[in-house]
C-alpha cells in the first residue's frame, strides 16, 4: 500500500465523491429541506476542493471553490435548492469530473457558463466571492536586524494543548545562535503547583539576521496563547529583565540557563509516567472497531473465495471418509469441520457482498436526463437498495440495467398526449427494485407505460425474417423475439436507445451470471422485467442427482419440487407432458439428454425446475441430496457443450457436471412443441 | 513430411528435443517435455455428454477440473482397457492465445528422453489415413518409429 | 520515529500523509472518521494526531475535544487540516484543544515541517 500514489487514490476517491454528490443532489429534488443531504453534498464538494488542490488539480479547486461558495448559501438556508439549481449543480459535477478524469477534453468556457448560470440563480444573496487572505504569521517584516531580543510568556494552559515551549526554543535556535534565560518567578509553591500548567517565561537573545516573520512563524500556532515581545537588538529598550540578562551575560549561572541545543525531552517529561507500558495495547473498544472498514483489493477477495472453495471440497471428502468409517471421534471432527467450513464460506461470501444501492444511485441521473431529453416526466422509485449482491455481479449488472431503464423511458412510457388520452397521470413511473428470494436476488425494472406492442413486435420480426409470416405464435413467444440478436422496434432511432444492440446482449450478460430474465407486460398498464440472479458466482446450493452411473448437479434455486414418475408416465414414450397436480409440464428424460446407454431404472424421480414462469420436469434415476457446489468453469475444449453451465468436485474427488437450467428448459420446450406437431400431423 | 516449420519448444540447437515417451495401443508418441506439467495415475473420469469425441470427459486434478483428451480418436485407433501401466499426462497447450490444461491418456509412460530431429523419417510407415496436420514429424527411437504429435492442432 | 495518526474521511489525504511521513521514519496509522480516530488514539497512543475538521460521524472539533478529555493523552499535539482561511475556524479548533493547523492545500515539505515542529525524535 505504501507505494500507492495519492493522486491515484484521489481519482478513485473523487469518483466515489461524485456519486455521493450526484445522489445527494438528485435526492434534493424530492426533499429540498433535508439538512443531511445538503451537508453530505457540501462535504463531498469540500473534499473534492481540498484534495483537488492538494494533488495539483488547481482548476478543479478553483471551480469547486466557486461552486461551493454558491452551495454555502443553500447550506445557510438563504437559497432554496430549486430544480434549476440542481440541474446546474449536476452539470457542474460533470464538469469537475471531466476536469479530473479527462482534462484535455475540457473547455473552460463551459465551466464559466456553468458558474454564470449558478450565480444568476443564487444572485440575490451572494456576497462577492472573496479571495483568501491567508496565514496569520505572514506579516511582512519591517527590516532586518543584527539580532533580536525576545520575551516569551505563554498562557498557563499551553502544555495541555500539546504545545511544547522547549520545542519552540529549539526551533528558534535553528534561526541562529540563541541564548535563552528562563524566568522562574511565577512558579508557585509545590502545593499550589498544577503539574500541567506552564509557569516558566523566557527571555531569548537571538543572533540572527532573520526577519520578524520567521520568528513569528516559530510561534505560529500559539501566537494567541502567549505574549511575544520582539525587539530588534539594535534598539534595545532595556526591559524589566535587563538586569538579569546582564548578569547572565557576564557569567551565565549554569542552573538558570538552558542550553537550547541540548533541550531535554520535555514532551516525555510532561506526559504522565507511563513510558514502560507497551504502546500497542490490546484493542479494547470492540463496538468501535466493529464499524471500522478496511479496503481490500478485489483480487484478494477472489483468492480467499478460491481457497474457501478448495476447503469446502476437501471437507466434503473428509465427511465422506468419516461417514464410511466407524470411528466416532473422526465423525465428530468431520461434522465440526463441516460446520466451520460452511460458516467460513458464508462469511467470505458476505465479505464480497455489496449493497446494490451503489448501483441504483447511478441510474437516477440517467432517468433525470432522459426524462428531460424526451420531455417525458418520470417519477423514479427505487426500493431494496440494501439488498446485497456479489461485487462482481454488481459490476456486470450496470450495463443491462442501463439498457432496461432506457427502454422503459424511451419505449415504455408513452408521450404526454397518449398518456392523457389513456386517462393516465402525465408523470410516468419507473420502479427499480431489488429483493432477496431464497438463494436468488430479483432485480426488477417496471414501468407504468403502454406495455409491449405485440403486433408491432411481430410485424418487425416478420420484416426481419425472424419468423415466418402467419406462423402460430403465442404472445409469450412473440415477446421472446425481443431477445433475438439484431431485433429493434424503435420506429425512430433515438440517440438514446440506438438500434439493435440491446436486449440480446442483456440476456446474454444475465445468463453468463447464471441468471435469467422474465418479461411480463400488460397492454396499457406497463411492462415489468425481472432479472433473477444467484447470490454469488462462486458457490451455490445444488441438488445432487444420479442418472445411470453419472452424478449431476441442478442449482437448487431452480428446483421447484421433486415428484415420483408414475408407472404410466414411465411407459409413455411419445408423451410430451407430465401431469403435475392437474398442470401439464413438459419433461426431459435426462438419460436421453445425457446420452446414457441402458434401460431406465425403476422408481424414476422427476425434478421440476423453473425459470420464472416456465416449469420443466427432469427425469433422473435417483435424487442423492443437497450439495455445496463450488463452481468450476468448463474448459475451452468443452465450450461447445451447452447443457452444462460448469463443473464441481464431489466428496469422493470426482468431477460432476452442473446442468444448465435455462438450456434444459428451452430444450424441453422445443421438444414438446415438436412432439405436439407430430401428434397434430 | 519434414520437421515442423516452427521450432519446437523443447528443441535444442543441435536438433535434439526433450520428450515424454508414451505408448498408446500399438503406437508410441513423443510429447514435447516443455508442454508436460505432470504425470498422474488414472483418476475417475466424468463423461461430458455432447462433447467432441476426442475430449470425451473431465477429471479432477488437485481441485482443477480439466478435460481429458484421447489421442486414439484423432489417430483412428481402437480403444484400449485401463491397465496397471495406464497414466494421465497433464499438458499445457496454447489455445487461442490462452494456456489450457489438458489431460492425455496413455497406456504406458516409458521415460523422459531425447529424440533427434536428424532422424526424421520422410515417409510415415503406416496409416496414410492419419491427418498430416496432427503430426509434427515422425522420428526413430530405439529402432522404433515414434510420432511427435502437434497437440495444438489435435485439440483445436 | 513517531507514531502519527491521520484522521480524514478522504483516503487520498491519508495516503498523502502516509507517503510523506513514512519515508521520514514515522509510523502512520489511519482512521476514516472521528469515532475511529478516537478509538485508534486510545489504543495506539500516537505521538501526534492530524485530523480533518469536516468529517462524517464525528467531526474534527468533536474529536479534538474528546481527545483532550483523555487523561492518558495529555500533551499530545493535535494538528487539524483546514481549507478555511478565516480565523474563526482556527480559533474554534484551538479553543477545542488543537495544537496547530495546516492549511490545505499543503505541500509534503510543509507537512514535514509542521510535524517536525511538534514531534521531536
Amino acid at each position: 500500500m505504501n507505494s500507492v500514489d495519492p493522486v491515484e487514490v484521489f481519482r478513485q476517491e473523487a469518483s466515489e465523491l461524485f456519486e455521493t454528490l450526484e445522489g445527494a443532489l438528485l435526492d434534493l429534488c424530492q426533499r429540498p429541506d433535508d439538512r443531511e443531504l445538503i451537508d453530505a453534498a457540501f462535504r463531498a464538494l469540500h473534499t473534492i476542493k481540498g484534495s483537488g488542490a492538494m494533488f495539483g488539480f488547481d482548476k478543479v479547486a478553483a471551480f469547486t471553490h466557486e461552486f461551493e461558495t454558491a452551495f454555502e448559501l443553500i447550506r445557510r438556508g438563504e437559497v432554496k435548492p430549486t430544480q434549476e439549481l440542481i440541474s446546474v449543480g449536476l452539470a457542474a459535477k460533470d464538469y469537475i469530473r471531466a476536469l479530473i478524469h479527462a482534462p484535455e477534453t475540457v473547455d473552460s468556457i463551459i465551466g464559466d457558463a456553468i458558474l454564470d448560470e449558478l450565480k444568476q440563480l443564487v444572485a440575490p444573496g451572494i456576497p462577492a466571492f472573496e479571495s483568501s487572505p491567508d496565514r496569520p504569521g505572514a506579516v511582512p517584516s519591517e527590516h532586518h536586524a543584527a539580532g533580536w531580543l525576545l520575551q516569551l510568556e505563554f498562557d498557563a494552559q499551553i502544555l495541555r494543548n500539546g504545545s511544547n515551549p522547549l520545542d519552540m526554543l529549539e526551533d528558534l535556535a535553528k534561526l541562529g545562535p540563541c541564548f535563552a534565560v528562563p524566568i522562574t518567578t511565577d512558579i508557585p509553591l509545590l502545593d499550589a503547583l498544577e503539574p500541567e500548567d506552564c509557569y516558566l517565561k523566557w527571555e531569548v537573545t537571538l543572533s540572527s539576521d532573520c526577519d520578524k516573520a520567521a520568528i513569528e512563524d516559530v510561534f505560529m500556532f500559539v501566537l494567541d496563547e502567549m505574549k511575544l515581545g520582539i525587539t530588534p537588538l539594535a534598539r534595545v529598550e532595556l526591559p524589566e529583565f535587563a538586569p538579569l540578562l546582564q548578569e547572565a551575560d557576564s557569567e551565565p549561572p549554569p542552573s538558570a540557563t538552558v542550553p537550547v541545543s541540548a533541550a531535554p525531552d520535555a514532551a516525555a517529561a510532561e506526559r504522565p509516567a507511563l513510558p514502560a507500558e507497551p504502546r500497542r495495547e490490546e484493542p479494547k473498544r470492540n463496538e468501535e472497531r466493529g464499524i471500522a472498514t478496511v479496503r481490500v483489493q478485489a483480487e484478494r477477495l477472489d483468492e480467499l473465495m478460491d481457497r474457501v472453495g478448495e476447503l469446502v471440497i476437501a471437507q466434503a471428502r473428509l465427511s465422506q471418509l468419516a461417514a464410511t468409517g466407524s470411528d466416532l471421534s473422526i465423525k465428530l471432527i468431520a461434522e465440526e469441520i463441516e460446520r466451520l467450513a460452511a460458516s467460513l464460506r458464508d462469511t467470505t461470501m458476505g465479505a464480497r457482498m455489496v449493497p446494490i444501492g451503489s448501483l441504483f444511485g447511478r441510474f437516477r441521473r440517467l432517468v433525470h436526463d432522459l426524462s428531460r431529453e424526451l420531455a417525458k416526466p418520470v417519477e423514479f422509485v427505487t426500493t431494496g437498495e440494501d439488498t446485497e449482491l456479489d461485487k462482481t455481479m454488481i459490476e456486470c449488472l450496470a450495463d443491462p440495467l442501463v439498457h432496461l431503464i432506457r427502454n422503459a423511458i424511451d419505449h415504455g412510457i408513452e408521450d404526454a398526449g397518449r398518456r392523457a388520452a389513456a386517462g393516465k397521470p402525465a408523470q410516468g413511473r419507473i420502479e427499480l427494485s431489488a429483493v432477496h428470494a431464497g438463494a436468488q436476488v430479483l432485480v426488477t425494472v417496471s414501468d407504468n407505460g403502454g406495455g409491449l406492442d405485440t403486433r408491432r413486435i411481430r410485424a418487425k420480426a416478420e420484416e426481419q425474417g425472424l419468423v415466418a409470416p402467419g406462423a402460430a405464435l403465442t404472445d409469450h413467444e412473440i415477446h421472446q423475439l425481443l431477445f433475438h440478436p439484431g431485433f429493434s422496434t424503435a420506429q425512430t432511432v433515438s440517440a438514446l436507445s440506438g438500434r439493435g444492440v440491446g436486449m440480446d446482449v442483456v440476456k446474454k450478460t444475465i445468463e453468463n451470471m447464471r441468471g435469467s430474465i422474465d418479461l411480463i407486460t400488460r397492454p396499457g398498464e406497463g411492462t415489468t422485467v425481472t432479472l433473477r440472479l444467484p447470490l454469488t458466482l462462486a458457490i451455490i446450493e445444488g441438488l445432487l442427482i444420479r442418472v445411470g452411473a453419472g452424478r449431476y448437479i441442478i442449482p437448487l434455486s431452480a428446483v421447484e419440487e421433486c415428484v415420483e414418475l408414475t408407472a404410466a408416465d414411465q411407459r409413455s414414450r411419445g408423451r410430451s407432458f407430465l401431469n403435475v397436480r392437474g398442470g401439464l409440464v413438459p419433461f426431459l428424460r435426462l438419460r436421453e439428454v445425457l446420452q446414457m446407454d441402458g434401460a431406465a431404472e425403476e422408481h424414476q424421480k422427476t425434478i421440476i425446475i423453473s425459470t420464472g414462469e416456465t416449469c420443466v420436469g427432469l427425469v433422473a434415476d435417483q435424487i442423492i441430496g443437497n450439495h455445496q457446489t463450488v463452481i468450476k468453469s468448463l474448459s475451452k475444449l468443452h465450450s461447445d457443450v451447452t447443457i452444462f453451465s460448469g463443473a464441481t468436485i464431489l466428496g469422493d474427488g470426482t468431477a460432476a457436471l452442473i446442468l444448465d437450467v435455462g438450456q434444459l428448459v428451452a430444450l424441453a420446450q422445443s421438444q414438446a412443441e415438436k412432439l405436439q406437431m407430430n401428434e397434430a400431423a | 513430411m519434414t520437421a515442423s516449420p516452427t521450432q519446437p519448444a523443447g528443441a535444442h540447437a543441435d536438433g535434439a528435443m526433450q520428450v515424454v515417451m508414451i505408448g498408446l495401443g500399438e503406437e508410441k508418441f513423443a510429447l514435447d517435455a516443455g508442454l508436460v506439467r505432470e504425470i498422474i495415475d488414472p483418476v475417475p473420469e466424468t463423461k461430458v455428454a455432447g462433447a467432441k469425441a476426442y475430449v470425451p470427459s473431465l477429471i479432477n486434478v488437485r481441485g482443477n477440473v480439466i478435460p481429458l483428451a484421447d489421442l486414439r480418436i484423432r489417430f483412428g485407433m481402437p480403444p484400449t482397457e485401463h491397465s496397471v501401466d495406464s497414466r494421465i499426462v497433464v499438458i499445457e497447450v496454447m489455445l487461442d492465445g490462452e494456456p489450457v490444461l489438458v489431460g492425455v491418456t496413455a497406456d504406458k509412460v516409458y521415460e523422459v528422453t531425447e529424440i533427434s530431429q536428424t532422424d526424421v523419417q520422410q515417409t510415415p510407415r503406416v496409416g496414410m489415413h492419419w491427418k498430416p496436420e496432427f503430426i509434427r514429424f515422425i522420428t526413430k527411437w530405439r529402432e522404433e518409429f515414434v510420432i511427435v504429435p502437434n497437440m495444438e492442432r489435435i485439440l483445436n | 520515529m513517531a507514531i502519527v495518526l491521520t484522521v480524514d474521511d478522504s483516503p487520498s489525504i491519508r495516503q498523502m500523509v502516509k507517503v510523506t511521513l513514512e519515508p521520514a521514519g514515522h509510523q502512520v496509522i489511519e482512521a476514516g472518521d472521528g469515532v475511529q480516530g478516537l478509538a485508534k488514539a486510545q489504543t495506539s497512543r500516537p505521538d501526534i494526531v492530524i485530523t480533518d475538521l469536516n468529517m462524517p460521524v464525528m467531526n474534527g472539533l468533536e474529536l479534538i475535544r474528546a481527545l483532550r478529555k483523555e487523561r492518558t493523552l495529555t500533551g499530545m499535539p493535535i494538528l487539524f487540516l483546514t481549507t478555511e482561511s478565516n480565523d474563526a475556524v482556527k480559533q474554534e479548533a484551538k479553543s477545542a484543544g488543537a495544537t496547530g493547523w495546516i492549511t490545505k492545500p499543503f505541500k509534503p515539505e510543509q507537512l514535514l515541517t509542521v510535524v517536525g515542529k511538534l514531534v521531536r525524535a
